[in-house]
């Protein structure tokens, strides 16, 4: 679909023909301005040693990553096409770009033990490579390993978030998916909606592998379950080192054999899907405005003809009528809008109750071990920064069940109101199936329309409110996790003085007790910032809603007083013309 | 108390009689006596050194139970007040529900320190002239050693229903690591509303709740708790006379539970308990009459296919038993021997590189620090990974396969019932049909009743009214993936995870004491890692043993919740055919009057 769809006359149109309050040649203005061109990333997450950077080598058939067996990737790098090969290092907070052409200068940004801890402020990493399977315009991309989803690397990883439709994970065989994993994945598949799962076989017997895979799927499929996402079986099995030899020495036997073949060829459908689901929800979009705007004309019409039988007193009925039925659906509104308010006190209640059940655990295992005698700076660090990380992933699973619980009744109750302003409507309306659960449904990445928000009518305002759902609230809870590993950093520095066992020992409840009220609060203050923004939208999303029915109303009580006449008829034909017209051409 | 309820059951009587099941009447009385006392369950946890006999004494404000300083409960001992009593009666309550009267207070006193295997638990009733304590029951349990070896079976059962629990901690010696297990294990077995009232016990005279140690305690114990427990102090009693024991000032204390079991929040639980329950029978009552009015104008032979269609529904339900639940238990079984082994070769292995990587010199804080710290924790986490979540994964599989195979048969049933009913009696018997069809009712009731040992059963069973209101695992109404399922089965892991780590206290800390004194600077990284493996050996023995039990008992659970199902769909239509439509329907009105006035 071309930009010069568009045109001033279809944009004037629109804006005739759009319910009270809306601006639908405006909205596909925008529409087709807000439509970037977007990259096909794809990232490929997984825990540290799952051989991911493996993976990938394997994937571009060069060794281009490093890959040793602990995780040296601590910026994220990403491989796209191009005919010339080199590599762009970007950097946080400048516009400088600086160009590198070897292995050793890469490393220089890349690699752990050469830029520790990132001190070199770089963003990301992009290489150019000539390579069929980035091709398609798939970017490969090597994020960082476990936390990198997190808090710790949030506005690096936002750029992945917010554009990436779907993400390949890389799981172990042995061990199979263990409590610290699933947590990762969980809150990382939240974020990216769709995901490919690839298990790295390390040279496992058959048996283990056979037992390993039928156990990961059922593992996923309860995960998925328990967090609404979607798993598309199979888990694929692929010998990552076998690949790679494979490619390098150009014996496709062996590339075969590994496995690789059924993740590329998985990667070219989703790269051309990538394009035509792109072309189609766009293409939706345009169709539902469009639909609007005629469904808007054609009521027009109907009621030009009618007009002239009804007498006044009919017409007021009519309007006494569809004044009462709008009532109802504010009404309805209004509930829903005080359920929200209900809920932002409970939630935030259960959710500062497990904070606090959190705290008072970490505060009485630490107590316990303390007692004990551990007072130690470097044994009570690793006890503390244990306890910590365990029972902070609990609360996150916790949190995210929660969170999960409320959006889920949300959505259940939007549903519903749709289903209402479905009814309410077509007694005015044909063709207003734009309210179905369908549009709810709105794939993550393709953030465009939802950028719209309510400002084109009824269906989209509705659908927006949703699609702010959509973004799963599951991934708050993941910020919760990075918050809790990196609260840890600066417990000591107090040294280790010869003193009395038991003054030893309240010296050490002294320090770490404040360090986990510190917890306390930043676990409190972030989930509170998610909470907050997610009720503001929610509510600003209904108070559309709400304007829209009654700024509807309002123009039914003017029609009420000023019937559509004849002489309006001759225009809106030629409305319907074009709108007609238009959706023919699409 | 309670009144609003019993006039709903004794309201009930006519459409019982319509209904003429003996089953449900035995129920209903069962219902009607548990309403008229019910029962308060005050349960007294803490180490043999808190004193929590004495506080007892206290209460009662005679020398009751045998206190001295050395450790003296091993057995569970009732205190109930009976009308019926004149002074006080001494009994033993068999595992076998046998009870048996004990003569004399000398030999009370003797199973009370020694207890022999075959005894349930001690119960004295003293004499409730008055009837001010009618339904009271006080438990006062041994302390932590003695329950992990003989009784922890009971108290898992006994802590779900206790409607207070007491936990006393001495002052001077403070929460020792069996408290921190205790409570830790406590947070898991009690009901959410259960309150909790920590003790603590011989305070100095100018000691309160402002005072350092005091604090520390009551942070300490609620952090385990992960909930703010009422608090209570009771005085060192002062030694009047050598002769007599000593007892405390426990008025206060009494007070303070009183105050709870009367308090709104337990009176409207029971409350809420009881209608549930008295609901539960109405609605059995009334799916069984409208059973029978749907069906009167039927023929007999298409009644005879019903009942037929119903036999063999029964039997496929019960197939589950055999294609489900049994394979993926057995699977369980088959595999857990290997998880454990699995699980304690790595914790050797994480203990073993910890030794290595530490240096020489370190012996004493390497030690404490495996010990104390690292080996529980260890095992901790990969006791959850690999054994916990195993376990999970493989049941909540199964919790899904048997809620869609029991809801296909249930569907089927129901559509071939529909069918018939719809030919025969037509749509209006078709409506009523399918308001009813399907929806399995809960069977609450049912386990307050067999768990308190039946109607008039006050014999061995600790049941309380408000404990039985969990939802069955797998609620049968067509939902798919259910959250409470899910929750209930964190919650049965969570347990799990309790006795673990108990094994682990026990198995570890006795271990490791003994060994410390002689070791020296050069052997005792060796000989630490052999102690390690030992216990280690010791953790699995005793966790794998409980964990097996545990599973069977929840195989059993499972299977019992099958065969409760496919009973229940056996008896949804009566052998005999309901042929009166004019008395049917008059019943059948019964019952909507009753849900008329009291839903």
């Amino acid at each position: 679909m071309k930009r010069d769809f568009v045109t001033s006359e279809l944009k004037e149109c629109l804006n005739r023909n759009s319910r009270p309050g809306t601006e639908l040649g405006k909205d596909l203005d925008a529409l087709f301005s807000t439509v970037r061109k977007s990259e096909k990333l794809l990232p490929v997450v997984g825990t540290q040693g799952m051989g991911k950077s493996t993976l990938i080598n394997a994937m571009l058939g060069e060794d281009i990553l490093p890959n040793a067996a602990d995780e040296t990737t601590c910026v994220p790098v990403e491989v796209a096409y191009g005919e010339n090969e080199y590599a762009e290092v970007f950097f946080r907070n400048s516009v400088e770009r600086i160009k590198v052409n070897t292995k050793a200068e890469l490393n220089s940004f890349v690699d752990n033990n050469e830029n520790p801890a990132n001190e070199k402020g770089v963003e990301h990493i992009r290489l150019y490579r000539n390579r069929d399977i980035l091709k398609s315009g798939l970017i490969i991309v090597d994020l960082p390993g476990v936390g990198s989803i997190t808090a710790a690397n949030e506005d690096t990883t936002k750029r992945y978030i917010e554009n990436v439709r779907c993400a390949v994970f890389v799981i172990p065989t042995v061990p199979t998916i263990r409590r610290r994993e699933a947590l990762f994945i969980k809150a990382a598949w939240s974020q990216f909606n769709k995901a490919i799962f690839v298990q790295n076989d390390f040279g496992e017997t058959t048996v283990e592998k056979r037992d390993s895979i039928e156990f990961n799927t059922m593992k996923l499929k309860q995960m998925s379950q328990e967090s609404a996402l979607k798993f598309e079986e199979p888990i694929l099995l692929i010998n990552a080192y076998q690949a790679l030899a494979g490619s390098i020495q150009h014996k496709s036997s062996e590339v075969e054999a590994s496995g690789l073949n059924k993740l590329t060829s998985k990667l070219s459908l989703l790269a051309n899907e990538w394009d035509f689901t792109l072309a189609s929800a766009l293409r939706e979009r345009v169709l539902s405005i469009l639909t609007l705007a005629i469904s808007e004309v054609k009521r027009k019409l109907k009621e030009a003809n009618l007009s002239e039988e009804m007498s006044k007193a009919e017409r007021k009925a009519k309007y006494e009528k569809n004044k009462e039925e709008i009532g109802k659906v504010v009404d309805t509104i209004d509930e829903i809008a005080s359920w929200l308010a209900e809920q932002r006190i409970t939630v935030k209640k259960k959710i500062s109750e497990a904070v606090s059940k959190t705290t008072g655990k970490i505060r009485a295992d630490i107590t316990k071990v303390i007692n004990g005698g551990i007072v130690d700076g470097r044994n009570l660090e690793e006890v503390f920064s244990r306890i910590q990380t365990r029972e902070v992933e609990e609360f996150s699973l916790l949190a995210n069940d929660i969170l999960t619980d409320m959006a889920e009744e949300f959505r259940n109750k939007l549903c519903d109101l749709l289903e209402e302003i479905k009814l309410q409507e077509i007694k005015n309306y044909e063709d207003v199936d734009l309210h179905s659960e369908e549009k709810l449904k709105w794939e993550k990445g393709f953030q465009i329309a939802a950028n719209i928000g309510g400002a084109a009518g009824g269906a989209l305002g509705a659908g927006a409110v949703a699609a702010a759902l959509m973004s799963n609230p599951a991934g708050w809870a993941v910020a919760v996790v990075g918050i809790g590993i990196y609260a840890v950093a600066s417990l000591f520095g107090w040294g280790v003085k010869k003193r009395q066992q038991d003054k030893r020992k309240d010296e050490a409840k002294n320090v770490v007790y404040p360090k986990i009220d510190e917890i306390e609060h930043r676990l409190v203050d972030s989930i509170s910032q998610k909470l907050n923004e997610f009720f503001k939208e929610a509510e600003s999303q209904l108070n559309n809603l709400r304007d829209q029915k009654k700024k509807e109303l309002r123009a039914m009580r003017h029609e009420m007083n000023n019937p559509i006449g004849n002489d309006e008829k001759p225009k809106l034909e030629s409305d319907l013309q074009i709108l007609t017209k238009a959706i023919e051409s699409l | 108390m309670f009144d609003k309820q019993k006039q709903k059951l004794v309201a009930l009587k006519p459409i019982l009689n319509a209904v003429g099941s003996q089953d449900l009447w035995g129920l209903a009385k069962f219902l009607y006596e548990r309403l008229q006392s019910p029962d308060s369950y005050v349960v007294f946890i803490g180490e043999t050194s808190s004193g929590k006999s004495s506080i007892i004494n206290g209460i009662l404000k005679q020398p009751l139970l045998p206190t001295s300083a050395v450790p003296t409960t091993g057995a569970i001992t009732e205190i109930a007040f009976d009308k019926n009593v004149k002074s006080v009666r001494y009994e033993v309550l068999y595992k076998t529900g046998a009870k048996t009267q004990i003569d004399s207070r000398k030999e009370f006193v003797n199973l009370a320190c020694k207890p022999n295997k075959k005894m349930a638990r001690l119960r004295v009733s003293l004499t409730d002239s008055g009837g001010q304590y009618v339904g009271l029951r006080l438990f006062d349990t041994p302390g932590y050693n003695s329950i992990v070896e003989e009784h922890e079976e009971v108290l898992k059962d006994f802590l779900p229903n206790a409607d207070i629990v007491v936990y006393t901690v001495g002052y001077k010696i403070g929460i020792q690591d069996e408290d921190y297990l205790f409570l830790r294990y406590l947070r898991e077995l009690i009901r959410p509303e259960v309150p909790v009232i920590l003790v603590i016990n011989r305070c100095p005279d100018k000691v309160g709740e402002s005072d350092v140690k005091v604090k520390e305690i009551i942070r300490y114990a609620s952090d385990i708790l992960g909930y703010n427990p009422r608090i209570n102090i009771i005085r060192q009693a002062k030694v009047v006379d050598e002769t007599i024991p000593v007892i405390p000032d426990a008025a206060d204390l009494w007070n303070q539970v009183n105050a709870q079991l009367n308090s709104e929040d337990r009176i409207e639980s029971l409350d809420n308990a009881f209608d549930l329950y008295i609901d539960e029978l109405f609605e059995k009552c009334d799916k069984e009459l409208k059973m029978r009015l749907a069906t009167s104008k039927m023929s007999h032979d298409a009644y005879q296919a019903i009942l037929k269609e119903q036999q063999n529904t029964a039997s496929q339900l019960l197939k589950a038993i055999p294609e489900l639940i049994e394979p993926t238990f057995n699977r369980i079984y088959n595999r857990l021997p290997h998880l454990f082994d699995e699980v304690s070769e790595k914790v050797a292995d994480r203990v073993s590189q910890k030794l290595i990587t530490s240096s020489k010199f370190t012996k004493d804080e390497t030690v404490n620090f495996v010990n104390n710290f690292f080996l529980p924790e260890e095992l901790r986490e990969y006791t959850r990974d690999v054994i916990q979540d195993y376990i999970s994964v493989e049941l909540t599989d199964l919790n899904s396969q048997v809620d869609d195979y029991i809801n296909q048969e249930l569907i089927k049933f129901n559509n071939k019932v529909a069918i018939q009913i719809e030919t025969a009696v037509g749509k209006a018997g078709e409506a009523i049909f399918k308001k009813y069809a399907g929806k399995t009712a809960t069977n609450a009731l049912g386990r307050y009743f067999v768990q308190f040992g039946g109607q008039g059963g006050a014999g061995a069973g600790v049941a309380n009214a408000a404990s039985h209101l969990l939802k069955k695992a797998g609620d049968l109404v067509g939902k798919r993936f259910s959250r409470e399922t899910h929750n209930a089965l964190k919650h049965y892991l969570a347990r799990f995870g309790a006795t673990s780590m108990k094994a682990v206290g026990v198995a570890v800390a006795v271990i490791f004491e003994l060994a410390f004194v002689i070791w020296d600077v050069n052997t005792w990284k060796n000989k630490a890692k052999k102690e390690v493996n030992k216990a280690l050996v010791e953790w699995k023995k005793e966790t794998q043993q409980q964990v097996f039990t545990d599973l069977m008992k929840l195989e059993e659970d499972n299977k019992q919740l099958i065969r409760e199902i496919a009973q229940e769909t056996l008896h949804s239509f009566d052998q005999e055919q309901t042929v009166d439509f004019e008395i049917a329907s008059q019943n059948s009105a019964l019952a909507d009057e009753w849900r008329q006035q009291f839903k």
